[in-house]
């Protein structure tokens, strides 16, 4: 009674072995990495589709134009110490102008509510 | 009697109010820069009284204040407020550009031995305290003065 049950578990290693062995015949060969970058809409915000075969599936990754790793290493951040005395002034809202009316300082010199003007610079 | 004492009151303030208005006069302040070949100039234009003690700012060219310590002079006087020159700061003066202003200024200023003062400052060049000083007169009107180093020419018209 025991040779049957052997016979049984040689067939069914033998089937397995069968099986998986055709499976692996049968999987597509590995694609070539593939990379495209869509620059189509220059306003767009740049994307990077990467196929790599995998399970057959793609991977998409949205590259952002901003710099999320958190340094100080922004090279186009032009409000920056480095830059003292630039003529544009570009960055004058983000720290030094006063905000609001624009009103002459009640120093005694200007008249009451009236307010200097630049009439060429 | 209600009546008169309205009348009086009108006659009154018009009495206040047109000296006033007549005190004063519409001044323009022209400022030339030499072609320096740096970066824009900050400058301060201020007034001394007859003490020359600080009177008050009439215009600030250049709008970071961190750099108001540049103007040495301003700066001794006012601390580096950036209060004394809210609302009359503007864009800073290109090398040998040109800076016009046009300000209502109380007559009380000329003749009385007020002086009119810019301190310049320039990225990577020489700050220049005092670069203009001129006495507010009616007579000195129209004159052109030299600035010392970066100036190469101001005036104030009425």
């Amino acid at each position: 009674m025991k040779f049957p049950l052997t016979l049984s578990l040689m067939a069914t290693a033998l089937a397995s072995t069968v099986f998986f062995g055709e499976s692996a015949i049968a999987l597509p060969a590995p694609t070539p990495l593939q990379i495209a970058l869509s620059d189509a809409k220059a306003t767009e915000t740049p994307m990077l589709f990467v196929e790599n075969g995998v399970g057959g599936a793609s991977v998409l990754w949205r590259v952002s134009g901003e710099d999320d790793d958190d340094d100080d290493d922004d090279e186009y951040n032009d409000c920056d110490d480095e830059d003292e005395y630039e003529n544009d002034d570009d960055c004058i809202n983000q720290t030094t102008m006063p905000s609001g009316p624009a009103t002459a300082p009640s120093n005694g010199l200007f008249t009451t509510g009236t307010v200097p003007q630049v009439t060429s610079n | 009697m209600k009546k008169m004492s309205i009348l009086t009151a009108l006659a009154l303030s018009t009495a206040m109010t047109i000296p006033a208005l007549a005190q004063a006069k519409t001044v323009n302040l022209t400022t030339a820069l030499t072609n320096y070949g740096g970066q824009g100039a900050y400058l301060a234009i201020y007034v001394t009284d007859p003490s020359g003690a600080y009177a008050g700012s009439l215009w600030m060219a250049g709008g970071k204040s961190k750099y108001y310590k540049h103007l040495t002079d301003w700066a001794r006087f006012t601390g580096g407020n950036s209060g004394e020159v809210s609302g009359i700061t503007g864009a800073s003066v290109g090398s040998g550009r040109s800076l016009e202003l046009s300000m209502d200024l109380s007559d009380a200023l000329f003749d009385a031995g007020y002086t009119l003062h810019i301190d310049a400052s320039v990225e990577d060049m020489r700050d220049s305290p005092n670069e203009v000083a001129v006495p507010l007169t009616t007579a000195g009107a129209g004159v052109p003065t030299k600035g010392r180093r970066y100036v190469s020419n101001f005036q104030y018209d009425f």
